[in-house]
């Protein structure tokens, strides 16, 4: 998949558009499972998807991507700063509210989710909704994409002892906020 | 490792178990891609305005030159008719 993946990616460079349409199949289940988890929800997660699929565009197109990351991991950055981005242009909401996102702007692609996914994810949010969007992210990357500290790093831009920094903050948080079974 | 922390690791598992099959429908690659066909329409239109700019600047600049030339040659031509007309005095 990767070698596809490097492929493809390098003929949008050299302007060939349609082979954008081959690096969104080969990446968008991944990438669409990672922004619903560290958004909590697939209304959001498409939102943030298609403002880092644009920027991926843009840098392939404009040969901005140097390719000392391989297009993968280079993506999944992407993808999380955009989470990011929308975590942090959200207005703090009560307790009460989150995980409700569902109800306000139906996702529109999300046929294949369970109704177990879906609760999941307003669980996700509703759990980790008091977090920073760092903590937030950092715990979803290392707990549920099984990512290394320092692979977290590269994605976050910062180091593996500040990765450890943010885990170690937001389990403490989880822990005052949340007693057990809340 | 504490009792909270397990029952936080284990609600973490719980919940990265729950969505490991989260993957959007078939329409979402379409839905990507034409955003990002409308973007990069949006990019050449842009990049047409701008080049649409630079060459009213260029025209601009051609506009002055040529003011510049045909001043310049215009005091040739009356450095050339004077210098005839003295010399057709000289001669009278």
């Amino acid at each position: 998949m990767d070698e596809r993946l490097e492929q493809a990616a390098a003929r949008v460079a050299r302007g060939d558009r349609a082979a954008f349409r081959t690096v969104v199949e080969l990446t968008s289940a991944r990438l669409y499972r990672l922004a619903a988890r560290i958004m909590g929800g697939a209304a959001d997660a498409e939102d943030a998807l298609q403002d880092a699929y644009l920027r991926a565009f843009q840098a392939l197109s404009g040969q901005e991507f140097d390719g000392r990351a391989s297009v993968s991991s280079w993506l999944y950055r992407i993808a999380t700063n955009a989470c990011l981005d929308a975590l942090r242009r959200r207005r703090p909401r009560p307790a009460a509210e989150r995980g409700e996102a569902t109800i306000a702007r139906e996702p529109s692609f999300d046929g294949l989710l369970a109704a177990e996914a879906r609760a999941a994810l307003r669980e996700i949010d509703r759990w980790l909704g008091e977090l920073p969007p760092e903590q937030r992210a950092a715990l979803v990357l290392k707990t549920m994409e099984e990512m290394t500290s320092a692979e977290i790093g590269e994605l976050l831009g910062c180091s593996e002892g500040a990765v450890e920094q943010l885990l170690v903050r937001a389990r403490a948080a989880l822990r005052q906020h949340h007693g057990e079974g809340s | 490792m504490s009792e909270p922390q397990d029952f936080i690791e284990k609600r973490l598992r719980r919940l990265a178990a729950a969505t490991a099959a989260v993957r959007p429908a078939a329409g979402f690659d379409d839905w990507i891609v034409a955003a990002a066909e409308r973007r990069s329409g949006l990019v050449w239109l842009d990049g047409l305005r701008r080049s649409g700019r630079v060459a009213i600047a260029v025209a601009a600049l051609a506009a002055a030159a040529s003011a510049a030339l045909a001043l310049h040659a215009r005091d040739e031509l009356d450095d050339q008719v004077l210098t005839a007309f003295e010399l057709v005095e000289l001669d009278e």
